[in-house]
């Protein structure tokens, strides 16, 4: 029984990604990070215009990130939720989502900014991008293990083999890790795309009758 | 009477029932869900899911509100904190009995494998 209900507990967390919006939305965030940082880094002559790009780039991220998830209500509110059900999930630790936020933003700064400090340092420019792209392919690895999702698997091995592929391109780090984000962002957005049409077409709107 | 008969009565039978353990599973995983969801996943009929999560509502394990996402009408159904303590308990309680089970039957078939020993 206890697997069965593991189950269970599975099935509800693998909802959220039924719709495909989830990657949809992070697949074309990261595209638009990756454009712009190829752009930035493709820029020639002076260096205060490069800072000027990479400030700008710092402020869009931001502020992306925030439209990004509004825009995620917003179609679930619109697609998914008048089809198969509206679903909440509880915030880990109860923490409000600013502050959460905030200390995971840091968080993943910090250790990104050592990692590739450390990778510059001991192994040369194209370890960083290998070791970004083996960061995010043990997150798409245990999105799939959690969720019992296929499709996170093939992101998985997608994401590690980009990275390799990108590392070994001969390109320079900034360049090397926008053109990965370009790769990452459009294979989100395709499968997510395809996702959301298949559940599109599987789910007709339904007639709501609760009393 | 004896501890493990004691156990098996002890367990919250409101809980035990298949398709409330089922409902209130699900509910554990998440802040909140509405009817919609609940009933696609469970495949419970309306009139069988509504009078599942009352009886759940009266004995104080969920909450249920009427209310709005965007234009849509929901039916939102939480567990409460009471609910979310009593489901705990129920998974450590049949924990328990299924792990004393298996003890149970571990000595049970070492000891008559012992006793053939002994025969032979």
């Amino acid at each position: 029984m206890a697997t069965d209900l593991k189950r269970i507990e599975r099935r509800t967390i693998q909802y959220s990604f039924d719709d495909g919006i989830w990657e949809m939305a992070l697949g074309g965030w990261v595209f638009l990070l990756g454009i712009l940082s190829l752009g930035v880094a493709l820029i020639p002559g002076k260096p205060f215009w490069r800072v000027l790009g990479w400030t700008a780039i710092l402020a869009i991220t931001i502020l992306s990130a925030r439209f990004a998830g509004r825009a995620v209500r917003r179609l679930k509110e619109k697609w998914t939720y008048p089809r198969a059900g509206f679903v909440s999930y509880r915030r880990p630790g109860g923490q409000k989502k600013p502050r959460r936020f905030s200390w995971i933003g840091g968080l993943a700064g910090l250790v990104s900014a050592l990692g590739y400090g450390l990778l510059r340092d001991f192994f040369g420019y194209s370890w960083a991008q290998v070791g970004m792209s083996l960061l995010m392919a043990l997150t798409f690895f245990y999105t799939a293990v959690r969720a019992n999702l296929v499709r996170f698997y093939v992101l998985s091995i997608f994401t590690l083999v980009a990275g390799i592929f990108v590392a070994r391109s001969g390109l320079n780090a900034l360049s090397g890790i926008a053109l990965f984000g370009c790769l990452l962002g459009l294979a989100l957005f395709a499968s997510g795309t395809i996702t959301f049409k298949q559940f599109v077409k599987k789910n007709p709107v339904l007639e709501r009758d609760e009393s | 009477m004896n501890p493990p008969i004691r156990n098996i009565l002890d367990i919250d039978r409101l809980i035990h029932e298949p398709a409330r353990l089922i409902i209130m599973t699900m509910l554990n995983v998440v802040d909140s869900t509405d009817f919609l969801f609940l009933q696609r996943e469970t495949g419970l009929t309306k009139g069988n899911l509504s009078a599942h999560l009352t009886k759940l509502e009266e004995a104080g394990y969920v909450a249920i509100e009427k209310t709005y996402k965007g234009k849509i009408p929901l039916t939102v159904c939480r567990l409460t904190e009471e609910g979310r303590k009593a489901y705990q308990h129920y998974r450590t309680q049949w924990h328990d009995l299924v792990s004393r089970k298996q003890n149970l039957a571990r000595s049970d078939s070492s000891g008559r494998a012992s006793e053939s020993k002994r025969e032979d």
